[in-house]
């Protein structure tokens, strides 16, 4: 598949109620990751799967409003919505109030409780959004330009031992392993904000 | 670049990566990249930048489901048709033919579209021209795709019509399913609005009395084709008959399973605007989908006009389109008021059924090729201020042309006879139907524009009488 050069951010499309793909596309990898972010504050899976979904529709009632054009924002914001309805989540569920400060308090029941939480929900994010265009590429490769890729940029095998292995030649895997990895960044970019100007 | 390559460039590197070079260039920079490990870690590079390939690897690294290869037929880009075409065929055995399909040769490929690839292959058998229709791998995977493929060819092989694209043969076991259809050589109707631009009135309306006859015949089987456009609309060679190709989204009426995908099917400029806003539609949508390529044929341009799908999505449904004759001035202005009446948007105003379009066509063309024999019909005409002004017109009109034959009769005999004999000539070719471009031109091109001129004569003597 040739790669688009340029891909609109993913987000300049959500701003567009009727680009159904980016909903889908925006949900299909961010409800994992807030629901695995959530999961980090110790809530049951299904306060976990509320908050995600809580998130989501927070999202897409005030996504139109979002500065598209600020970078680097729109994940910030993200995780921060995130943490909120997980705090207050947690805050509903909090049988007995023991006084003192909220941050003693959440410090208590979350034991990785991060006052900066973006950090977190980045690395989630990272790694749901390589998993999700990792599998869409698979669906769409011959065998041998996935198996080249994957022996080679993941495995870690020498070019030469994976050309012998698969039976081509050193020239084809590299082509292989890089349009591969290629096709996988260009998915992942319009997840990037700092593509959205 | 036909030269062997044994250099380093980056730019190479780049368009390889990008899957842009062709096969012979790409076997070339394949085969320096094997030699020249500075290459190697350019095209690492040129990818991603480090952290991606570091990340690739402590992501990736734990997945065993993303370690196994997916052992189906991959997907190609729509714009690589060519090349994957090619790779699907076995070697050709005849000079001619660039590979063999099943047992066809195959000539060459003749387009392309949403739903997969048209080639030419040769019957050797019956030595004749055929057009096959393959669906393309990333289509070939999905079952919907699949049963959509099929659809088609069951739709159109059920109606049998002159105006229709007769359906062969299916071929489900191939490694991609495809379609075997008698080869049109002249081309389709966007091709040709393309190169000429406008056609004459005649043939605006001829190409619309044929259109509305296929959809007479599908509109029976419950069949609505849902994607009339000119694309679609295929020219026989010498161009006078046309039919109607790719029922790939028709579907018959009470069948929704694919309706509620929420996916756009259709072409937006001709699409109606009930279709446009996804919907229920019936056979009234092909109707008006017919009023748009009537008006793309009369004026050279869709109705409605935007940069993007859905600049038009959204247009279809509010815009109201520029007058025919506003653009091309040779057009009469009933056709504006005969394209309307498929344009309408409220369904139930628009015209009723493809029966009620081939009459309408049928008797505006008669009208165009003798006006004084047959008037146009009366939702056509320029509405009037009183019958009694008309009547006087009429009786006006009648006393004119007394006066002018009477005068003209008898001075001049002998070139009355050459044109009554041209005339004859003019009748006999039309009734044959076989009348060439040419001829039909000069016929027709002029009638338009006197017409014209003659509305608006009387529309300013209309006007002089007193009520």
């Amino acid at each position: 598949m040739a790669i688009p050069d340029t891909r609109h951010s993913l987000i300049r499309r959500l701003v567009d109620r009727a680009d159904a793909s980016a909903w889908s596309e925006f949900c299909t990898v961010y409800e994992p990751v807030i629901y695995r972010f959530a999961k980090r504050f110790n809530l049951q899976d299904a306060d976990a799967r509320e908050v995600s979904q809580e998130v989501l529709l927070t999202v897409s009632r005030k996504v139109e409003s979002f500065d598209t054009l600020a970078n680097g924002r729109f994940r910030g914001w993200l995780s921060k919505l995130a943490r909120n309805a997980a705090v207050d989540l947690l805050r509903k569920r909090r049988e007995r109030p023991t006084g003192g400060s909220d941050i003693f308090w959440l410090l208590s029941v979350v034991p990785a409780f991060d006052l900066e939480p973006s950090q977190a929900f980045l690395q989630e994010a990272r790694h749901q959004q390589f998993h999700w265009a990792a599998e869409q590429i698979r669906q769409s490769s011959q065998p041998m330009t996935w198996q080249a890729f994957w022996l080679t940029a993941v495995e870690n095998l020498p070019a030469t031992d994976v050309a012998h292995k698969l039976g081509m030649n050193v020239g084809s895997v590299y082509v292989a392993r890089c349009r591969t990895l290629a096709r996988i960044k260009s998915l992942i970019e319009p997840f990037l904000e700092e593509d959205a100007s | 670049m036909i030269a062997y390559r044994d250099e380093c460039d980056s730019q190479l590197l780049v368009e390889l990566l990008h899957a842009r070079l062709d096969r012979v260039e790409e076997e070339q920079v394949t085969i320096h990249l094997e030699r020249c490990a500075a290459c190697r870690q350019e095209l690492d590079q040129l990818t991603a930048p480090d952290a991606w390939w570091q990340d690739t690897q402590s992501i990736l690294k734990d997945s065993d489901s993303l370690a196994t290869p997916v052992e189906i037929a991959p997907s190609q880009p729509i714009d690589n048709a060519v090349a994957w075409v090619v790779n699907l065929l076995k070697p050709a055995t005849n000079i001619n033919a660039i590979g063999m399909l099943d047992h066809w040769p195959v000539r060459e490929v003749i387009g392309q579209g949403g739903m997969g690839v048209v080639v030419k292959v040769w019957d050797e058998e019956l030595h004749r021209p055929l057009a096959v229709k393959l669906l393309s791998p990333m289509l070939a995977s999905s079952g919907a795709s699949r049963q959509r493929f099929f659809r088609e060819a069951q739709a159109a092989a059920a109606v049998v019509h002159p105006n229709i694209v007769p359906i062969y043969t299916v071929a489900t076991e191939s490694v991609l399913p495809y379609l075997v259809m008698p080869f049109v050589a002249g081309g389709n109707l966007q091709q040709r609005i393309d190169r000429e631009g406008p056609l004459p009135l005649t043939e605006v309306l001829s190409v619309g009395v044929q259109i509305a006859e296929a959809l007479v015949a599908a509109h029976r089987f419950g069949l609505v084709h849902r994607d009339i456009k000119p694309a679609n609309i295929l020219l026989d060679d010498g161009g006078h008959r046309v039919l109607l190709s790719d029922f790939g989204l028709a579907r018959t009426i009470d069948d929704a399973s694919l309706t509620n995908s929420g996916m756009v099917a259709g072409t937006p400029q001709y699409m109606s605007p009930e279709q446009a806003r996804g919907m229920s539609i019936d056979h009234r949508s092909d109707l008006y989908s017919l009023g748009a390529v009537l008006y793309a044929m009369a004026t050279g341009r869709p109705p409605v006009r935007g940069d993007s799908t859905l600049a038009v999505l959204r247009r279809v449904g509010e815009d109201q389109p520029i007058p025919v004759y506003e653009i091309n001035e040779t057009m009469p202005l009933w056709l504006d008021r005969l394209i309307q009446r498929f344009l309408e948007k409220k369904v139930e105003l628009r015209i009723a059924s493809a029966l009620d379009a081939v009459e309408l066509l049928r008797s505006s063309l008669a009208h165009v090729r003798a006006p004084v024999r047959n008037p146009l019909v009366k939702e056509l005409q320029t509405p009037s201020r009183s019958s009694l002004s008309r009547r006087i017109l009429a009786v006006g009109l009648l006393a004119a042309m007394l006066v002018v034959g009477y005068v003209s009769w008898p001075t001049k005999p002998s070139t009355e006879k050459v044109a009554t004999v041209s005339s004859q000539k003019h009748y006999n070719k039309i009734s044959n139907n076989q009348f060439t471009a040419k001829d039909e031109m000069s016929f027709d091109s002029d009638i338009p524009t006197r017409l014209n001129e003659l509305e608006s004569k009387l529309q300013a003597i209309r006007e002089s009488i007193p009520k």
